[in-house]
């Protein structure tokens, strides 16, 4: 389980990002996949593709925030749905487009000592 | 020849066509419709233009748009489910005004339809599709304000507390428990029932409301619970009382707090049992209904006193919600106005955009008695007199205006450190007869320091 060991405050990201194919999802609410990263000095440590096809938005919010998620990176979010997430901590970057390896690349290289920082949404 | 053919007759479709081969032309008669018109090509990116309605409604400008994967920008629900661009590429079918939502930059939800149309080669195969988006706002707050019917997304607050309602009302929703909603009247304690009956398994049932307030007591048996015929000289016939009306929904009792303890029994008795026996009846009815209660009124308070029934309380109050006071959510007030204003446009067919800063100032400076309901009023009045896009200070109500300005000029209560500095000086300088040089050097401060605090209390 993802949410037992790595924690922030050993160094580990813990990354959600609603996918679209190999994409950023447009829209979180109707995402059909969330998928989980660890990243820890500068790498990807751990990978969990959450199905969430079926569960409605409150369920896949507090999916995310069960988790532990430090970070959601995500295309198009509601203005409550990101406000909830907000006030529990949890960063979001929102308004991102592209293929998902490439916005990780980036993440992943900003938990390094050295890495540039994340940039806000 | 019918006005059909005129219109598509090859002489008239000439001269568009020839007005089409300027660009120029072709962008101003896009960018005057109204609707967000572009084309999307078949790896679903937006090619050649993206018209300003486009732009206002998604957030993103043409520059941002042009060449970016379509559900990047439109952000829509259907994108990753049932995506009306692929019906176009797959069957070459038009698609007609699909009800959807999208999410603009800015993160607003917005309701729109979606049509498409597929453009062909000469091989018949579909190479492009022309999409519009048309914004369904207005008609979405229409059809809300007609229905009385809310929506989860657009209750908006910045308020922590009613932040944290917000956040646990799905959860509240989907348990079966009683509900007791407390609030002072105007809180919208019957707006969050709906919403409570809206995200609910049961929001296929019957949503019944009964205000327990505005009903005599032994009329408010019968409507509750129903009666049997005979029950009474002019019981002709059964008549079902507002529990059978909710079976398999909710029923929400407003004012709960006026039941007479006869009936509260009564009520305690249906929430033990689920069962209830009607007026002059004599066998128990079953009915599967979830209780929302609200009250205006704090039911501890009258527990204590001894007016309203412990087990009844503590049987309403499984979940309980407190809503807090405008005045104490000052900070959603300009949220609030404007979502009223809103609503207003969308009824009055009036098109006020938003209120001045002197305005909203006033509403921000105003204490709302009546709560919620109270500025909805507040703004109707506005609306009504206001025949510009902004609403001023001069078409709020007289009485608000007066209010708020008398209030500003009363003098402040003095804080409590202004205070003692102000005894502080008057001693010093009383005990030196008034020498400021001494009573500076005294304070430890420069004689012009003294002279401006000796200035701001109006000490001479």
């Amino acid at each position: 389980m993802i949410c037992s060991t790595p924690s922030p405050e050993h160094g580990f990201l813990r990354v959600a990002i609603p996918s679209f194919g190999p994409n950023v999802a447009p829209h979180f609410s109707t995402a059909q996949e969330i998928l989980i990263y660890v990243v820890h000095k500068g790498r990807v440590r751990i990978r969990i593709p959450l199905s969430v096809a079926q569960e409605p938005p409150p369920q896949k919010l507090r999916k995310v925030l069960a988790l532990g998620i430090q970070v959601l990176v995500c295309g198009g979010i509601e203005e409550r749905t990101r406000a909830v997430l907000e006030r529990r901590g949890v960063r979001v970057l929102s308004n991102r487009t592209g293929p998902v390896a490439d916005i990780l690349n980036r993440m992943a290289a900003a938990t390094e000592p050295t890495g540039p920082p994340i940039a806000n949404s | 020849m019918n006005d059909r053919d005129r219109r598509n007759s090859p002489r008239v479709t000439r001269s568009i066509c020839g007005l089409m081969d300027d660009g120029q032309t072709c962008c101003l008669i896009v960018n005057s419709i109204n609707d967000g018109v572009f084309v999307v090509s078949r790896d679903r990116r937006i090619e050649g233009f993206f018209n300003q309605a486009a732009e206002r409604l998604t957030g993103f400008r043409v520059e941002e748009a042009v060449g970016r994967a379509c559900y990047d920008v439109l952000r829509c629900s259907l994108c990753q489910t049932e995506c009306p661009v692929d019906l176009v590429f797959q069957k070459g079918e038009v698609v007609r005004d699909r009800p959807a939502k999208i999410i603009s930059r800015d993160h607003r939800e917005v309701p729109v339809c979606i049509s498409l149309s597929p453009i062909k080669d000469d091989r018949e195969r579909v190479i492009a599709a022309v999409e519009v988006v048309r914004d369904c706002s207005v008609e979405e707050d229409l059809r809300r304000v007609l229905h009385d019917s809310y929506h989860f997304g657009e209750v908006v607050s910045k308020n922590p507390l009613m932040q944290e309602i917000l956040e646990l009302l799905p959860v509240v929703a989907e348990s079966h428990s009683t509900v007791l909603i407390q609030g002072e009247s105007g809180t919208g304690k019957s707006m969050l029932a709906r919403i409570i009956h809206q995200l609910s398994s049961r929001r296929a049932g019957p949503f019944v409301k009964l205000n327990c307030g505005a009903i005599p007591d032994p009329l408010l048996e019968s409507e509750l619970f129903g009666y049997r015929k005979g029950a009474f000289t002019d019981a002709r016939k059964d008549k079902p009382g507002r529990l059978q009306a909710a079976d398999g929904g909710t029923l929400f009792l407003d004012e709960v707090g006026c039941m007479s303890a006869a009936l509260q029994v009564k009520l305690l008795r249906f929430l033990e049992e689920r069962a209830y026996v009607p007026l002059g009846g004599t066998e128990p009815v079953f009915a599967d209904v979830r209780i929302v209660a609200a009250s205006n009124v704090d039911l501890e308070q009258q527990v204590a006193a001894g007016s309203f029934r412990a087990d009844l309380f503590y049987r309403l109050n499984v979940i309980g919600l407190r809503l807090p006071t405008l005045a104490e959510r000052r900070e959603d007030i300009p949220l609030l106005a404007r979502h009223i204003l809103r609503k207003y446009n969308a009824v009055s067919g009036k098109n006020i955009r938003c209120f001045s800063e002197q305005a909203l100032s006033l509403l921000m400076n105003y204490d709302f008695p009546g709560n919620v309901r109270e500025l909805e009023n507040i703004v109707e009045h506005a609306c009504v007199l206001c025949p510009g896009p902004t609403i001023e200070v001069k078409h709020l109500p007289m009485d608000l205006v007066t209010k708020v300005r008398g209030r500003r000029r009363e003098r402040p209560e003095p804080s409590p450190l202004a205070s003692s500095e102000e005894r502080t000086i008057r001693w010093v300088l009383r005990k030196v007869q008034g020498s400021r040089v001494k009573a500076a050097h005294e304070l430890g401060i420069s004689r012009a320091t003294l002279w401006r605090k000796m200035k701001r209390y109006g000490i001479s």
